[in-house]
């Protein structure tokens, strides 16, 4: 504020300056100009006197300048520089007549003014006129000049200040309490805060816009609480449930394993007392009754076999979750070759190669992993039309272990690809190839014990590439 | 101007004294008496000369100021001329001054010829013709002759007459000029020069201090 009217005084002062110099430049050179005029009469009226010696003529000539105030004295040169006539204002001093000088004005030291014109006929030099003229009058008029000019100065910077004041209050004010509310809102994040409306006018509109906008984000702002609170809520009782149900799942998982476990256990003695005495039955009366009943007794005898390998391997399924043993270092080629010792029988009757590139040592359960390379290379032998080949490989990657069978096999149509996972499926019947289609199933729950996951592939060539991972440093499950 | 007159003082002094021998003291003294009343004659003389001078000094500016103040008719025939042509009818009173005049001088941008003629037999058209005080040559008419010739001649022809004899602004002249007082005054015969077809600037005829304006004492009804 200081700062802008300090601007406005020197502005205002330089102005006034300018103007009181300008203007009294100007009656300078209007009262030159009046009286070079008035010379310039006198030097036109005074040329016939001055060729025909009539210094009376130019006498009155020059009289007449009595009705020019200002003039103090003023005469008529000849061609010669010698006085015709001369004129001197009733009262004042008496002036000598100085010698000729130069056609202009000169201001004395005085202050008064010295005029000098050539009295001139067809660019012949007549004469000359000088004038004396009296500076009083036009000092005056700069004095009264510039005593208006100073009290203009003053009235105006008063006003000025005056209107500084007025519209610093009326406008500035509010305007920089607006800013400095908004200013405050940004720094705390506080929107409580409003500006009190001070006017009716536009800052009022202002203050009222912004005092809404204020109110607009805190209403926004208590919603979005409530929605943050509500979905906290929601994801609260949603966790809820699904951890309800996760541990009913696992609860209903352990019973229904523990259950398959102690169903297959418990009916594996009843099944062996059938199966016994079903075997005796065959080996002391095949031939002592008809044929019919040799023919029932076979049935029999297959029929309760096919129960026991039946139970066996869904004990063996139940098993993989409950009996499984800690995790510990194993090598998986000693594992394959565990496994091939298993399927000797079926390697040499199908003449079957099998090829094992480079695997890993893991962290698992031996027993099971056996389980698992061995239901894969026993599949890969027996789905194949020609001599099995199979080829056993692994990767080493960041978080696990995968490795990959593959045969060239009869191959498995994609349809079924997740199919053949699941307990008890078969795509083949019975008469095709043997099996209780629990195989794939035990190996899908070994190698998610394991931390990992398999799936199957088409090979190279029409067979299948049966892919597993096995977890780093998995936890048991 | 003043320079020669000194010169002679000391010539007219030794002619005075008739003879060396004779009166030797006397002559002395007398001698100077006799320079001391020259000296004072002389001094008067050299006053009087010095107007005489002056006067014709004057005269000849006057004749051609009147160039610039006085109004020839448009369509006069030698106003179309490019020039001003004054003439002195008469012996020439003016000395080097009219001539020089006319060398130096131009009226309204027009160059000024200078002629003289002893009788208006040898006249030829002038702006302004001088009738002189003093025959030409060996001539014997009077100057008021001299004055109605001139008169007879340019009558009706915008020719300005000027003279300097007393009363001739009533003989005829349309300017004539005398010295009163040590001053060169005129007197305008307003009749005159309007026979002329001539007209006088306001500016001129106001100068009351040496003009005077007159008009034909003796008017024909």
């Amino acid at each position: 504020m200081i700062l802008l009217m300090g601007v406005v005084t020197v502005a205002l002062l330089l102005s006034t300056t300018a103007h009181v110099i300008l203007s009294s430049r100007e009656l300078n050179d209007m009262m030159v100009k009046q009286h070079t005029t008035s010379a310039g009469l006198v030097a036109n009226s005074s040329v016939g006197g001055i060729q025909f010696n009539d210094s009376a003529e130019v006498e009155r000539v020059l009289a007449k300048l009595e009705l020019l105030p200002t003039v103090l004295f003023a005469c008529v040169y000849d061609e010669n520089q010698k006085v015709v006539a001369t004129y001197l204002k009733e009262g004042a001093d008496p002036v000598e007549p100085p010698p000729v000088g130069k056609p202009g004005e000169v201001f004395r030291e005085g202050g008064d003014l010295d005029l000098f014109q050539d009295i001139v006929q067809e660019d012949e030099l007549i004469g000359t006129v000088y004038m004396l003229v009296s500076t009083d009058e036009l000092n005056k008029q700069i004095r009264n000049d510039l005593m208006v000019a100073v009290l203009a100065f003053v009235a105006v910077l008063a006003v000025a200040i005056l209107m500084g004041v007025v519209l610093q209050r009326a406008i500035s004010r509010p305007i920089l309490e607006l800013a400095g509310a908004m200013g405050e809102v940004s720094q705390n994040a506080d929107f409580s805060i409003r500006v009190d409306k001070t006017s009716e006018d536009e800052l009022g509109v202002l203050t009222d816009g912004f005092n809404t906008m204020l109110s607009q984000i805190q209403a926004r702002d208590a919603e979005l609480e409530e929605h943050r609170r509500n979905l906290e809520r929601l994801v609260k009782k949603r966790t809820a449930s699904l951890e309800t149900r996760t541990e009913d799942l696992a609860q209903s998982n352990a019973d229904l394993a523990q259950f398959a476990y102690v169903a297959s256990h418990d009916l594996q003695e009843p099944l062996r007392a059938v199966t016994g005495f079903t075997q005796l039955l065959q080996r002391r009366y095949t031939g002592k009754l008809d044929e019919k009943a040799d023919t029932y007794i076979q049935n029999v005898v297959e029929g309760t076999t096919r129960m026991q390998t039946l139970l066996n391997d869904l004990l063996t399924y139940s098993r993989v979750g409950s009996h499984g043993e800690e995790f510990e270092p194993t090598d998986c080629n000693e594992v394959i070759r565990s496994a091939m010792a298993n399927l000797q029988v079926a390697i040499e009757e199908r003449d079957a190669k099998v090829t094992v590139r480079d695997v890993p040592t893991v962290i698992g359960d031996s027993t099971q992993l056996i389980q698992l390379f061995q239901n894969l290379i026993g599949n890969a032998i027996k789905y194949s039309e020609r001599r099995p080949e199979i080829v056993i490989s692994s990767e080493t990657r960041e978080d696990d272990f995968l490795f990959s069978v593959s045969d060239n096999g009869i191959g498995i149509d994609p349809v079924f690809r997740d199919r053949i996972f699941v307990i008890f499926q078969r795509l083949h019947t019975r008469l095709n190839y043997t099996g209780t289609g629990i195989g794939l199933a035990i190996c899908k729950r070994i190698s998610e014990r394991h931390g990992g996951t398999i799936w199957v592939e088409e090979a190279a060539g029409g067979g299948s590439m049966f892919c597993f991972t096995i977890a780093k440093g998995s936890p048991p499950r | 101007m003043f320079s020669f007159r000194k010169k002679r003082l000391g010539s007219e002094c030794r002619a005075l004294l008739p003879s060396w021998g004779v009166l030797r003291g006397a002559r002395f003294s007398l001698g100077l008496l006799a320079c001391l009343l020259l000296m004072t004659s002389i001094a008067t003389s050299v006053q009087a000369q010095d107007v005489i001078d002056r006067e014709y000094e004057i005269k000849a500016a006057y004749l051609y100021h009147f160039g610039r103040y006085v109004i020839w008719p448009k369509d006069a025939d030698h106003v179309k001329e490019d020039a001003v042509v004054i003439g002195v009818l008469g012996s020439d009173p003016f000395g080097p001054n009219l001539r020089r005049v006319a060398n130096r001088k131009t009226i309204r941008g027009k160059k000024i010829i200078y002629r003289r003629f002893d009788s208006m037999e040898d006249y030829q058209p002038c702006h302004i013709l001088f009738v002189s005080r003093t025959a030409a040559g060996d001539r014997t008419e009077t100057a008021k002759e001299r004055l109605a010739a001139a008169v007879k001649t340019t009558k009706g022809k915008p020719v300005l007459v000027v003279s300097d004899s007393s009363g001739f602004e009533q003989a005829g002249a349309g300017i004539n000029l005398f010295v009163v007082e040590n001053r060169v005054k005129m007197a305008i015969n307003l009749d005159a020069t309007a026979r002329g077809e001539l007209a006088i600037s306001a500016q001129l005829r106001g100068l009351r201090g040496v003009v005077t304006t007159v008009r034909d004492k003796d008017k024909k009804e």
